[in-house]
């Protein structure tokens, strides 16, 4: 939109006072002050738009995920989300933050789960540096994506580091963050196994399934007896999350293929019970409100 | 900053001068004086939107300041113009590769002995705390190996150890990529031919 400036100061009498010509009137002199004064009000409106909207090279730009078409890049670089030291559990990734986005890690479980994926249809993409910052001992990880997840390719989600080495890996979406796609590049550690799980589990066994949750009685209130079904759930790799946060859970019967456990904290809600071993994690159960006759 | 024009334009009387009294010449003088002082204030915001301003037409550049939630359409990155580099019969041919100039590199390696060796070394990565990623192309013009190093702390993942070979027959695409200014690069084998 062009200025529209001059539609004020077009105005301005620029023949006036006439030489040669007796004033018969001062009304002139006021009125062109006036279309003055106008055009500068009209002016400071325009310039304000231009400093708050234009893109600056010397500042923060927000384009808002409006449309940036055609341009060249060249020396461009990406924002970088340094996490440093992460403990067990679930960990956010705010896409927002950056493109990269590197942590450290101990041996243990860990589960990302990409937050702030950009809206509307925008292919977006973020890489994953994961790496053993000790300088004496390799370090054994479950690694899980949380999302409707799509893998490049069939893995199970154990890896070992070596004393200072990185995995990586990319994910991307299209959608918002609805469906994700991730590949696992490598590892610096060249002789390390590193994989993740698919949807129907990797090769070396089945993820857990959360097969049927029964109250103790009617109440909302009391505990929930949870069965689930899968492979090698026995031992160690063996967590339970509940509103995601590891609980120590009462386990009934455990064997390798199924487990029954007792969830106490039930409340009104939510209540999600997520199962993770070695082969993956089972998909949320709310146990809210099941009653005997039922299951999910 | 909103404009601060209005600062003087607001001081033009717009009643002077008044009908049916003796005025004072000074208001003529006081008006044109917050006329040249706004417009003085006006060109100056105006410049400075044209210094600081992104242009269409022209190359900008922004000093590494952030572009935060574009959504990128029809966007490309450049793409250097393929160099041929010549192996010497004895030692190592070194050649600095620019990150500031393109994030794309093509190589046509021109052996001349049966073993040929070359270092690559990025210069000019963005700085701490900005990941940085290009693409090396190499191909080779005769049936000789080319065995391919990159300088500094370069770690390629996978089965690939920092020296890789390059033979005739093929193309090697190399993404190498930092957050640290380049002190650690990582790297992986794209297309091994």
């Amino acid at each position: 939109m062009a200025s529209t400036v001059t539609e004020i100061t077009n105005q301005i009498d620029v023949n006036f006072p006439v030489f040669g010509q007796a004033l018969s009137s001062v009304q002139e002199f006021q009125q062109n002050f006036q279309k003055i004064q106008k055009g500068f009000e009209s002016l400071s409106k325009e310039i304000t738009i231009l400093q708050k909207n234009a893109v600056k090279l010397q500042d923060i730009n927000d384009f808002g995920y409006n449309v940036v078409n055609k341009a060249v890049l060249q020396n461009h670089s990406y924002s970088v989300n340094t996490l440093g030291l992460i403990g067990n559990g679930v960990i956010d990734l705010d896409y927002s933050l950056g493109y990269y986005h590197t942590c450290s890690v101990n041996s243990g479980y860990y589960t990302f789960n990409v937050t702030n994926w950009p809206i509307g249809n925008a292919y977006s993409k973020i890489r994953l540096a994961v790496e053993n910052a000790s300088t004496s001992t390799t370090a054994t990880c479950y690694i899980n994506f949380s999302g409707n997840i799509s893998y490049l390719n069939t893995q199970t989600n154990k890896i070992t580091l070596g004393t200072e080495s990185y995995s990586f890996w990319d994910l991307w979406s299209t959608d918002n963050g609805d469906s994700i796609f991730i590949k696992k590049l490598g590892s610096t550690l060249s002789t390390s196994t590193i994989s993740i799980p698919g949807g129907g589990g990797g090769p070396s066994g089945t993820p857990p399934l959360i097969t049927s949750v029964y109250p103790a009685s009617a109440s909302i209130y009391e505990p929930h007896a949870i069965y689930v079904s899968g492979t090698n759930m026995t031992g160690t790799n063996l967590r339970v999350y509940f509103n995601d946060i590891q609980i120590t859970a009462s386990f009934g019967e455990v064997s390798a293929s199924s487990i029954i456990f007792i969830v106490s904290s039930v409340n009104l809600g939510p209540n999600i019970v997520k199962i993770t071993t070695e082969n993956g994690e089972s998909t949320n159960i709310d146990v809210t409100g099941f009653d005997s006759s039922g299951g999910p | 900053m909103p404009s601060t024009l209005t600062q003087f334009s607001s001081q033009i009387d717009i009643n002077y001068p008044e009908v049916g009294k003796d005025n004072d010449t000074q208001g003529f003088r006081d008006n044109f004086s917050s006329i040249q002082s706004a417009f003085l204030v006006a060109s100056e915001e105006i410049t400075d939107l044209q210094s600081n301003g992104v242009k269409l037409t022209e190359t900008n550049d922004f000093n590494y300041n952030i572009l935060r939630s574009p959504i990128l359409q029809n966007v490309s990155q450049v793409a250097k113009n393929t160099i041929v580099i010549s192996s010497t019969l004895t030692g190592v041919t070194y050649t600095n590769v620019d990150y500031s100039e393109a994030s794309y590199h093509k190589f046509n390696l021109v052996n001349n002995t049966l073993t040929n060796y070359y270092t690559f070394n990025v210069i000019n990565w963005p700085g701490s705390d900005r990941y940085a990623e290009l693409k090396l192309q190499m191909s080779c013009n005769n049936t000789s190996t080319a065995t391919i190093t990159f300088g500094g702390t370069t770690v390629l993942l996978g089965n690939f150890t920092a020296t890789t070979t390059v033979n005739s027959t093929g193309t090697v695409i190399y993404e190498l990529w930092s957050s640290d200014n380049g002190s650690t690069v990582f790297g992986q084998v794209l297309r091994s031919v």
